[in-house]
């Protein structure tokens, strides 16, 4: 959009415009502005209360702008709806975790794998030609995210008695489904266990190698600093600072931020 | 097992009913009590999709019934002032049109409410049913108001179709067609959106489900089985008036959704069959016990519903036959790993 100077950089996937989210008298997000290159790992990190979830709400969809704007892929999302954003490639993950609980483990992927191969009304009621093909579409692709995340071998349990860990899985497989370009992670690391974190690195890892761009929000900071491309740092709803791993951590403002906070690295 | 006990009542037995009920004293009235069973069947699957299946409460269901009754009514034989302009249908063109009066009602109704949060809803619809009955009640040109309207029977190769048994079997079919489409809509990718609805309507959303429009085609769903229904009700009772369409029938419905287990299609067959023979066996039951014909059980009919009611709300608030999440299982298949992730869903 731009057109300057961008011949080395990748393009911008994700861009924030001074955005700005208002709750009564309190401005949770605030004028806050950073562009996204497509590709790689972008971190929001930031003190409790930053406004981190709140600016997911905001590029997902959940929650309308007071103000500014969202560019994804070149055009305009301010105001689109969840499910349409879905359609254009953006899939989050919850903070809380939000499944099916009630729909088993696979069912809960294939809600999202309906998306890319929808089934018609009159398709599904009368069976008509076209039906089988697009619900083994759904299975298939439901089952290989199950792998993919490593819970095959749980699509039949009930979604609410997983572990939270596997939970966890469950909910980026459920958005992997919507085959996003840009993934959003609220805290995905949160109430794991070491091991378990280890193995979300490494399936962070291969979700990038698929050439997803993953957008995630962590308090885990050695977590952060391995994983991230680039890091924006919010306090108070602001951006305090922005750069690669390195110069996040060398940044005085995010030290005095940080200072006294117990989830430092 | 359980499937093969499902195919006997739903196929067998229905089938040979007529025959069964016929050979007994009074078979005609007989009869036409296992009419009126299916066609509460028929109502309860209808508004469980809606209620059951998606979680909207509609309380104007009933209209949607009356809806149907009164477009086959009016398309056979024309309002009272123009007979001209509408009228001349047979029954079998009636049919389909009865369905797309009700659905379309459905999609005017649903498509402003819906996107709405909450009890709009069941107060849209409440609205909704009140002023279908009095439309009903007071459009004499089109309805010829309370007097109500006459509706032939239906013919099929020149013979009319007034046997009772013949109009058993033309509703069993339509009782079969909407038990088959409800069932393979819920099984399908619709079915699971309805479920992802139900469960967490944000997650549903961010997972693309496109919420408005999947609770649009339950609604809508809903009110075409109330019309086909309700076409099958014009023919069979052979007249319409406003009376059958209160709202007492949307209540006595919601009740057997409630009392077999909401959301649960077996369930749902099974409350509706009971309580809507329940009143006819109650009548017979005074004769049994050698008490005559003093006692009449007719007005009770409220008192024992609000009494059943209270009773399943206090021992089994899930029904008679809950929705046990039949979990529709994902099997790799059986040629060995699949690394293609191909299965199949076995229910
Ligand atoms: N729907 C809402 N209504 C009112 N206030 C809200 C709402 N959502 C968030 N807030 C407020 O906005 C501020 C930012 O909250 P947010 O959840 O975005 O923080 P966060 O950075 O994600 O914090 P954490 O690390 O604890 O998850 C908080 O003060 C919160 O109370
Ligand atoms: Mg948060």
């Amino acid at each position: 959009m731009t057109g300057t100077a961008l011949t080395a950089a990748p393009p911008v996937l994700l861009s924030l415009r001074d955005v700005t989210r208002r709750f009564g008298g309190l401005v949770a997000v605030d004028r806050l502005a950073f562009d996204v290159p497509a590709g790689g790992v972008f971190s929001v990190i930031g003190p409790n209360g930053a406004g981190k979830t709140t600016a997911f709400n905001l590029i997902s969809g959940l929650v309308p702008l007071s103000s500014g704007d969202l560019v994804f892929k070149g055009q305009s999302i301010a105001g689109t709806k969840p499910y349409e954003l879905a359609r254009l490639g953006l899939a989050r993950t919850f903070q809380n975790i939000r499944l099916f609980g009630g729909a088993t483990v696979w069912e809960n992927v294939a809600v999202a794998a309906a998306l890319r191969a929808p089934t018609g009304f009159f398709q599904a009621m009368w069976r008509l030609p076209g039906f089988t093909a697009t619900r083994r579409a759904q299975e298939q692709a439901s089952l290989a995210w199950l792998e993919f995340v490593g819970l095959a071998n749980l699509r039949n349990e009930l979604a609410r008695n997983l572990a939270y860990g596997q939970q966890r899985r469950l909910e980026i497989a459920r958005a992997l489904a919507t085959e996003p370009s840009l993934l959003l992670l609220d805290e995905p690391a949160a109430g794991m266990n070491p091991k378990e974190t280890e193995d979300l690195v490494e399936l962070i890892g291969r979700i990038r190698n698929r050439g997803l761009t993953v957008l995630l929000i962590e308090h885990d900071m050695p977590l952060v600093m391995r994983l991230s491309d680039r890091i924006a740092v919010m306090n108070f709803g602001h951006k305090i600072a922005e750069g690669t791993p390195a110069e996040v951590q060398a940044h005085p403002e995010v030290i005095r931020a940080y200072l006294g906070d117990g989830d430092e690295g | 097992m359980r499937a093969m006990i499902l195919r006997v009542l739903m196929v067998i037995v229905p089938l040979i009913l007529p025959a069964l009920l016929l050979a007994l004293p009074q078979g005609e009235y007989q009869l036409d009590v296992a009419m009126t069973v299916l066609l509460y069947v028929a109502l309860g699957v209808g508004l469980n999709v809606t209620v059951g299946l998606a979680g909207l409460l509609d309380l104007g269901y009933i209209a949607f019934f009356g809806l149907g009754a009164y477009a086959t009514a009016i398309l056979m034989h024309g309002g009272p002032a123009q007979a001209e302009a509408l009228g001349g249908w047979t029954y079998w063109m009636a049919v389909p049109a009865a369905v797309a009066v009700a659905g379309f009602a459905g999609l005017l109704i649903g498509l402003p409410t819906l996107r709405l949060r909450g009890d709009y809803l069941a107060i849209v619809t409440l609205a909704f049913g009140q002023i279908a009955k009095l439309t009903e009640n007071n459009w004499d040109a089109l309805t010829n108001g309370p007097q109500g309207m006459e509706v032939a029977k239906p013919v099929l190769f020149g013979f009319e179709l007034r046997a009772g048994w013949q109009l058993y079997y033309i509703l069993l079919l339509f009782v079969w067609i909407i038990l088959w489409s409800v069932r393979n809509v819920n099984k399908s990718s619709v079915g699971r959106a309805w479920v992802a609805i139900r469960e967490d309507e944000i997650a549903a959303a961010s997972s693309g489900v496109n919420v408005p429009r999947t609770k649009l085609l339950a609604f809508v769903m809903g009110a075409a089985i109330a019309g086909l229904v309700g076409s099958f009700f014009a023919v069979k009772q052979g007249f319409v008036s406003p009376p059958s369409f209160d709202f007492i029938e949307t209540v006595t419905i919601l009740a057997m959704v409630v009392l077999g287990g909401i959301g649960s299609l077996p369930g749902v067959v099974l409350g509706a069959a009971m309580l809507a023979a329940l009143p006819e066996l109650l009548r017979s039951l005074p004769d049994m016990l050698g008490l005559g014909g003093q006692f009449d059980v007719t007005p009770y009919r409220m008192l024992l519903y609000g009494t059943a009611m209270v009773l399943m709300m206090a021992w089994r608030p899930e029904g008679l036959l809950p929705d046990a999440h039949r979990r529709a299982e994902l099997h790799p298949d059986a040629s060995g790993e699949a690394p293609d992730g191909s299965g199949e869903v076995r229910a």
